[in-house]
């Protein structure tokens, strides 16, 4: 697991301070501000009561001891008022730095290779490090408050350690030997629960998944119909019961911290109260100094804890800021520098392509291919012959593992990643609306860019824009609910529409058409077909489908069969082949027999 | 940036509605869980014991040195206050341990609870804007302010000790003299004054983030949710993208700066009041001790005390605050376990088959809330008891909201539907549904072994395994490692398998085979097939259906050729009914449907 990995903290704090170096100087300056008055002020509440004992005990008048309570006071006030804007200050420009460098993390998650996405090990890197910019008590933000906060904590402990040193150095070894006992307890707590840490995010995402599952409305219909209820509320309890069995076990490796800490606790009050009232009692030491020490001893002991507990806390949050650091550091998605060959229509080659998965699955074995300049090309086959891949190698989503993939003789890899896919306007069986205006939809950048002119034709030539002048707002209507909750949902067919518009106003000269109607009717799949023609009228264009009546508007269709080109040819040459494609198309056609007899082939 | 508007379909959640949710949260405690309220006040008191001996104690050793002096009697203090630490310390840092524990619970018991109310409430709930609503403003609000966790388990676990010492100490100070007290109240009534005002501040904040927060996550979820990967990279989204993320943020930045600026100000007034508020009360104090004498131990238990007092109640304040502005922002979750029943629910036993019409659809209309138009209107269809009836129809021709109300997810507006006779909104629910199977178009299998997956549950072994025969599945479920043991997708399961679309198809189909009744219904079963595999499950159609009640739903006219009957659906009706040859004979939306599909294979 990738959290067993050392997190260098070193390494990981100095990415923080380029992270504010390059966002927010100002930074700095109250970090330094904020730990002097750190630690200064926990001496005030010390010394106050000590300078009014002191003034009672000596049968001093009143004005003086109030010049000095006032005098207090102002120290007190300065320090904390500018400790408490310090503070204030950063938390306001640490929230701002973390986001800015989350948009760096969000940016390369929309920028690294495609084929990163789908490996898991990536996937889980992905998700750990989601964590670092999450929110403003953990990962990035986590770490730069602990270490804002303890830096002056640290230099006031070693004021009041001095101040327990002039009152006996046996003390404050003491009160180091319980914070140490304490510190070791607590380490041991802490590896418990690593080990237990596996389980418990294994409990987590069961608990996520049963409970996202449970409230996904999109479950309804079959939990109602097969009466699941009763089936997964035993889940929960099943699942409720084993995490709090786990975090019984994480509980129980508390209870020596506690009970150790208790006892020096114990010693501590025990060995101070009867230090402080021996040395009275000899008359060595003035009344005003018992509450003053015992302040001292208080403050020192609960500041050292809780500077202990933030050491643990800074490791676990150093191990997110890890993971989101080793994520940035990957190198980018490969790609070229050269310029797209300008030549249309297009053409490409496959030469003696075999892609491989990262799991060392072939998905494509030693594939050639050649799509001539403007060829309507449709590629069928049954599920996992292939298909899917070989568009996503077509589109430069995937690399070659052995092999190339030319473009009008040009290899892809020395292209340049992002003018290559400007190449390909891309429908996909399912449309990934977003939320935001139709108009952004089509055109898929800002509002104040969009061409709204060019929107609303493609809307018009894909027979969708009657549906979207209807809307009150029109085109600038907001899709889906998640942003909106007054958005629009559009059906199956709208979207495949949206999505065609989509390509449209990309006008690319590649067009890609991975199953786009698999969900819709009859009538509209027809009408979409109809669209079609015109979205690819003069260029190249891959068409794949399982239905082979998509394939009849093509130049040449291919067969694909475990990664490879079974048959290739026209429909009347693949027919009279009478291989595998004849089969596959008769056994969809035998549907359409209107009578006895009329068989095809 | 994209204004966002509040409508009226999101609730405001005031003062009422968090009392409510609060007393709500003491309820759920008390009914499921009272050993999370036990170890809450448990924990809360002995962390509130520890203060008083810090006070009482340097006091009663401070007053014997001035007294008596007797070294036994200092003695026995010293070890008293080192013990009653010790104990405290012992004693509530056990029980602090098993609160956090309870808290973690309850924390699984209220989604556990939620989870209830959305797997048993009426399904009209689950497709109205407005539960959804609910859901996403909870969500959004746990999110915020951690929920119950975040009001219980850190906001109450500082106040609840914090208000049961200011109580205590409230003793003590009362019997200071007037001055030192009137300095307490009337830095505490400042204090207080500004904490009000840094609460609503925080409260305008959190209300102005709240869009755009919803903005914000929704578009860094689409970063992050790579099935968007293939479409950012090629329509160069990551641009658009970025731009907004930039935009929302700079928008939520500027919206709250003027808040962040009055919180910062109210806090560093207070911080520099409570320093004020220190020197005062020892100025006061010793203003007593010198004009009115007062023992150096009094002194000391009185400082002592006026200090932990103003702190406890500062903090009493703050986490007040914290709970309330937790529990208020969790205040849709209260509003959600309250939604109450809105189908009509009889009880009657399902009669007998008795009639050759197995269910009739009588004038049934139909109009989902809030839309404009009836889905389904006067629709007449009968359903003879073991004819296979395919309907088809245009996309929202009304062929799934039929489905739905023979499922009774929804009440028929008027009209009605019968099963042997008997209106099914009489009948027991639980004994209608049995007698239906329905593969829907998108079926939902969980992440459970096959075996459950199918018997949801434990279920019988025979039966199972023919189901999965039947279905097809027989020879893949054999093929993994651990049988129908095995669990579909690895959540659960290490060894767990990831089935491709068409087989999850024919676990889908063997599910409803499972459930063995009378009527099946199949949406679209073969939407995810492969021509072969689609010929293969029509190919042992009548081995899954024998002689069984079935509708199918499909946009493949291919299934209607193995129907007894065809029924045609176009605006909420029925407009053509009859067998495959008769319906084409007619010219009709059917004929025209099989030539756009059938143009392609002739």
């Amino acid at each position: 697991m990738a959290s067993t990995q050392s997190a260098p903290l070193l390494e990981n704090l100095r990415f923080i301070i380029r992270g504010c170096a390059k966002h927010e100087r100002r930074v700095f300056g109250l970090f330094a501000l904020y730990t002097l008055c750190c630690a200064l002020l926990p001496f005030v509440p010390v010394l106050l009561p000590k300078v009014m004992v002191a003034g009672l005990e000596e049968g001093s008048a009143l004005a003086p001891l109030l010049v000095r309570a006032a005098a207090f006071a102002f120290m007190g006030m300065a320090l904390a008022g500018a400790q408490s804007y310090a503070r204030s200050m950063f938390d306001d420009h640490a929230v701002n730095i973390r986001i800015k460098v989350s948009c760096t993390f969000y940016e390369r998650l929309m920028t690294m290779d495609f084929c990163d996405t789908e490996d898991p090990k990536v996937l889980e890197r992905v998700r750990l490090s989601q964590d670092a910019f999450w929110a403003n008590s953990i990962g990035f933000e986590g770490v730069m408050h602990i270490v804002f906060e303890n830096t002056g904590r640290l230099l006031s402990l070693m004021g009041l350690a001095g101040m327990l040193v002039l009152l006996h150095p046996a003390i404050l070894l003491l009160v180091l030997l319980g914070a140490a006992a304490s510190f070791a307890l607590s380490k041991r707590a802490r590896a418990a629960e690593d080990a237990q840490q596996g389980k418990l995010a294994r409990l987590s995402r069961q608990w996520n998944y049963l409970n996202d599952t449970a409230q996904d409305f999109s479950y309804g219909k079959d939990v109602r119909l097969y009466r699941m209820e009763r089936w997964l509320l035993q889940k929960y309890d099943a699942l409720r019961r084993a995490r709090d069995g786990v975090q019984r076990r994480l509980k129980a490796a508390h209870v020596p911290r506690v009970l150790t800490e208790g006892l020096f606790v114990l010693l501590r009050e025990g060995v101070v109260y009867l230090y402080l009232i021996d040395r009275i009692l000899r008359g060595e030491m003035p009344l005003s100094d018992f509450a003053m020490y015992f302040a001292a001893v208080a403050s020192f002991s609960a500041q050292l804890n809780q500077l202990l507990g933030e050491v643990a806390r800074l490791r676990v949050e150093n191990r997110r800021v890890d993971h989101a650091r080793r994520f940035l550091s990957m190198p980018p998605a490969p790609s070229g520098a050269e310029p797209c060959p300008a030549q249309r229509p297009v053409s490409f080659r496959f030469d003696h392509v075999t892609f491989r998965y990262p799991d060392g699955k072939a998905a494509l074995d030693d594939l050639c291919l050649e799509i001539k300049p403007g060829e309507k090309l449709a590629v069928v086959g049954l599920n996992g012959a292939g298909k899917t891949t070989l568009v996503k190698l077509l589109t430069g989503l995937y690399s070659p593992t052995q092999g190339e993939v030319l473009v009008c003789g040009t290899p892809v890899s020395r292209i340049g990643r992002e003018a290559y896919f400007r190449l390909f306007s891309a429908l996909f069986q399912e449309v990934r609306v977003l939320a935001m205006t139709v108009a952004e939809n089509v055109a898929m950048c800002p509002a104040p860019l969009v061409d709204r002119q060019r929107v609303e034709q493609c809307l018009k030539r894909a027979g969708l824009w009657e549906k979207i002048a209807s809307l009150p707002l029109g085109m600038d209507t907001m899709l889906l609910k998640n942003v909106d909750l007054d958005g629009v949902e559009l059906s199956g067919g709208q979207n495949q529409r949206l999505a065609l518009a989509r390509a449209l106003y990309r006008d690319a000269p590649v067009v890609v058409l991975d199953e786009p109607t698999a969900a819709l009717d009859p009538l509209a799949e027809a009408a979409l077909y109809q669209q079609f023609a015109a979205l690819v009228d003069g260029r190249t264009a891959v068409f794949i489908s399982h239905r082979l009546s998509s394939t009849r508007f093509c130049d040449r269709i291919i067969l694909m069969e475990g990664g490879r080109i079974r048959e290739s040819g026209t429909h009347e040459e693949l027919m009279r082949l009478n291989g595998e494609y004849a089969r596959l198309f008769r056994v969809q056609a035998q549907y359409y027999q209107r009578e006895e007899g009329e068989h095809i082939a | 940036m994209t204004a966002t508007n509040r409508t009226k379909k999101e609730q405001r959640f005031g003062f009422r509605a968090t009392l409510h949710t609060a007393c709500y949260a003491l309820m759920l405690m008390a009914r499921h869980q009272p050993s999370f309220l036990f170890y809450l006040f448990a924990a809360g008191l002995f962390e509130a014991a520890k203060p008083f001996v810090a006070v009482f104690l340097p006091k009663l050793v401070l007053d014997e040195i001035a007294g008596g002096r007797d070294p036994l009697r200092l003695a026995l203090l010293a070890v008293l206050a080192a013990v009653l630490s010790g104990l405290l310390y012992w004693v509530g840092g056990l029980l602090a341990l098993r609160r956090d524990r309870e808290n973690d619970k309850f924390d699984q018991l209220t989604d556990k609870l939620m989870g209830e109310k959305t797997l048993k409430m009426d399904y009209p709930y689950l497709e109205s804007p407005e539960t959804l609503t609910l859901i996403q403003q909870f969500r959004q609000g746990r999110m915020t302010q951690g929920g119950f966790s975040g009001a219980f388990g850190w906001a109450l676990r500082d106040g609840l000790p914090a208000f049961l010492t200011m109580v205590g100490m409230l003793w003590v100070v009362l019997r200071m003299e007037i001055w030192v007290l009137g300095s307490i109240v009337v830095t505490v009534g400042l204090t207080l004054l500004i904490l009000r005002r840094q609460m609503d501040a925080q409260n305008r904040a959190t209300l102005r983030m709240g869009d755009t927060n919803r903005v914000y996550n929704y578009l860094v979820g689409l970063t992050i949710d790579f099935s968007y990967a293939k479409d950012v990279r090629l329509y160069d989204a990551q641009s658009m993208l970025t731009g907004k993320i930039t935009n929302t943020l700079g928008g939520m930045w500027e919206s709250v700066q003027v808040e962040y600026r009055t919180q910062a100000h109210c806090r560093v007034v207070q911080a520099m009041l409570s320093q004020a508020q220190m020197a005062l009360i020892y100025a006061a104090l010793v203003a007593q001790a010198v004009l009115h004498g007062l023992s150096i131990g009094d002194f000391v238990l009185y400082s002592g005390a006026a200090v932990s007092f103003t702190g406890a109640l500062l903090t009493t304040a703050i986490s007040l605050m914290n709970v309330y502005s937790a529990l208020r922002l969790i205040a849709p979750y209260t509003a959600y376990m309250h939604l109450p029943d809105l189908l009509r629910r009889g009880r009657e036993p399902v009669p007998t088959a008795t009639e050759e019409a197995a269910v009739v659809f009588e004038n049934v209309c139909f109009t989902y809330p809030h839309a404009a138009h009836p889905t389904l209107q006067n629709l007449h269809l009968t359903l003879r008891r073991g004819e296979k009836l395919a309907i088809v129809g245009e996309n929202g021709a009304g062929k799934t909201t039929l489905i739905k109300l023979l499922l009774r997810l929804y009440d028929p507006d008027s009209g009605r539907i019968t099963l042997n006779g008997r209106d099914i909104s009489a009948l027991d629910r639980d004994a209608y549904l049995d007698e239906l199977a329905v593969v829907f178009q998108d079926f939902k299998l969980l992440a459970f072994s096959v075996r459950e997956n199918l018997c949801i549950g434990e279920g019988e072994e025979e039966r199972m395994r023919d189901a999965l025969a039947k279905a097809g599945m027989k020879e893949a479920v054999d093929a993994c490692p651990r049988g129908a043991e095995t669990s579909i997708y690895r959540l659960f399961d290490e060894e767990g398998v990831e089935f491709s679309g068409g087989e999850r198809q024919k676990l889908a189909i063997a599910r409803a085979l499972y459930k063995d009744s009378p009527i099946v219904v199949m949406d679209e079963p073969t939407a995810a097939l492969d021509p072969i595999a689609e010929a293969e499950v029509y190919g042992r159609l009548n081995d899954l259906i024998q002689d069984k009640t079935a509708i199918f739903i499909s946009h493949r006219l291919s299934s209607c050729k193995f129907c007894d009957r065809v029924a045609v659906m176009e605006n909420g009706a029925v407009t053509q009914l009859g067998s495959h040859e008769e319906l084409l004979a007619t010219d009709g939306l059917y004929r025209r449907m099989f030539d756009a599909q059938a143009q392609y294979y002739v």
